[in-house]
């Protein structure tokens, strides 16, 4: 099993709501935010474009955040999923900038959102330990008991990241690359994509669908 | 053509210079000390490294998860220079401790076993020079330390100033290393021409990179480190070579010509911009 997701840009009308959806239901601490939006103008006025573009991890098949790593702390998961053990990273940043997407942040600090700590802000400090890597893991501690119970990654809700489930115009495609009858593999055969970075042969498994 | 931007590398550019400065320094001390058999030499280097192990241990956030850099050996850089480090100050501190420093000798170690402290210290104090330059040339998102020439780079103007160094403790030397001395400047100097040239034909980030060392925000310290590296003591030891005060003025300017040169090198860490040059077609 090879998970990976795409992103058709003809769809993304870059809103937000993914990296918001993220970032609420992963609990992601004030000042970390697992994708990043890049948004930003082309041409001269009057004839100018808005461009909008998604940034994450991209969970490569040679991640460089791996190899560099000293304490074996990021590492490939079930599913080919990049993740981070907690209990190994000693938040040395050489992940940080190994990692071309720029998808990683050192947790330094837990603050709440606005003044006196919420509920919210709560379990958001008993998540997370201090100084350690957060990162996107394609929602893992969500989808794998389901891809274990027989759900089809991309197909079943409890089998698919949170922010491919809130994209209102279905821009974010997701499933198993191993499985032809994936939405993933179907997209990837129909239309024209491409990574980011293809020369630095990291073999992302984000694609953009052109 | 689009770019929204280059994005500067930002960690470790604080920590790194002052890390590297030390880290290649020191063995380069060491290995001229000890062929010389200089004890003070040997002494202060073994010091130096223990400043670099420090600083290492001192920059990382989780220091409870230091444990686990040593399973890590075969696939990371980092690691493999901790483990560097800490076998150099093992095999270094036991033959310190046969070799006279300053009128004490703490034990005397049968020939052979001082031959295999020599040899092992010797071994790791070449690897804990050359590591520094692989750990920042792994990181092939930035091109201009993704560069064959930049462990040169740092294994050079390390032996240059190392060399400088022991001399500076020891002036009778000078005449003995000044062609080692020589033969390193100018492959710093072949070295550092070869990172710019290739970077500046690279891709844009190298490019980039090189702007801003030669005429960009960094310039003033690049050029400073030509200047105090390069330039001044070429002049100096080819003025006077001989002459002792020369010598530890020589070895002042190359010192600090050396931590600027590491820090432009680390402060012009930049990616290159993850759209350029490609724009795909709007059609939202």
């Amino acid at each position: 099993m090879r998970l990976a997701m795409a992103l058709d840009l003809r769809r993304c009308i870059g809103c937000g709501t993914c990296v918001i959806a993220c970032k609420v239901n992963n609990l992601l601490p004030k000042g970390v935010r697992n994708i990043r939006l890049l948004d930003w103008e082309e041409g001269q006025y009057p004839f100018v474009k808005r461009r909008v573009l998604l940034v994450q991890c991209m969970h490569c098949e040679n991640p460089p955040c791996v190899t560099v790593c000293p304490t074996g702390a990021s590492y490939i998961d079930k599913g080919g999923v990049v993740r981070v053990d907690p209990n190994k990273c000693t938040g040395c940043k050489s992940c940080i900038m190994a990692c071309p997407y720029g998808a990683r942040t050192l947790l330094e600090k837990i603050e709440p959102y606005y003044g006196e700590p919420t509920p919210y802000d709560k379990l958001i400090e008993a998540k997370w330990t201090l100084n350690t890597i957060i990162k996107c893991d394609f929602c893992y501690d969500k989808i794998m008991p389901a891809i274990d119970k027989g759900m089809k990654p991309g197909v079943d809700p409890e089998a698919t990241p949170y922010c491919v489930l809130s994209c209102p115009t279905n821009a974010r495609i997701f499933g198993d690359l191993d499985d032809e009858e994936s939405p993933i593999v179907q997209a990837l055969k129909s239309r024209k994509y491409m990574v980011l970075r293809e020369e630095l042969g990291t073999q992302p498994k984000f694609f953009y669908l052109l | 053509m689009v770019t929204i931007g280059f994005r500067a590398q930002k960690e470790w550019v604080s920590e790194r210079p002052p890390a590297i400065f030390v880290g290649t320094l020191a063995p380069a001390i060491y290995i001229v000390s000890l062929f010389y058999g200089i004890g003070i030499g040997l002494l202060i280097a073994w010091i130096l490294v223990v400043v670099k192990l420090l600083i290492l241990y001192g920059f990382t956030a989780n220091k409870a998860h230091q444990k686990y850099v040593v399973n890590r050996w075969r696939t990371s850089w980092v690691s493999r220079g901790a483990a560097g480090l800490v076998l150099f100050l093992l095999f270094a501190g036991l033959y310190i401790l046969g070799v006279n420093v300053a009128g004490i000798k703490v034990i005397t170690y049968p020939p052979a076993i001082q031959g295999v402290l020599f040899a092992l210290s010797l071994i790791t104090a070449g690897f804990i020079m050359i590591y520094d330059g692989f750990v920042q040339a792994v990181n092939k998102p930035i091109t201009f330390w993704a560069n064959g020439s930049l462990p040169i780079i740092f294994v050079s103007e390390a032996a240059f100033s190392g060399i400088l160094f022991v001399d500076s403790l020891v002036p009778s030397l000078i005449s003995n290393n000044l062609p080692y001395a020589d033969i390193m400047l100018t492959l710093l100097a072949y070295s550092l021409s070869l990172q710019l040239w290739t970077s500046n034909n690279n891709d844009v980030a190298g490019r980039e990179a090189v702007r801003k060392l030669i005429k960009g925000e960094l310039s003033g310290f690049f050029w400073a480190a030509v200047t105090l590296l390069l330039i001044l003591p070429a002049i100096l030891t080819n003025i006077a070579p001989y002459y002792t005060p020369i010598i530890y003025v020589d070895t002042a300017l190359t010192l600090i010509g050396m931590y600027l040169m590491i820090y432009s090198i680390i402060r012009v860490g930049i990616y290159k911009p993850l759209i350029y040059p490609w724009s795909y077609p709007a059609r939202v």
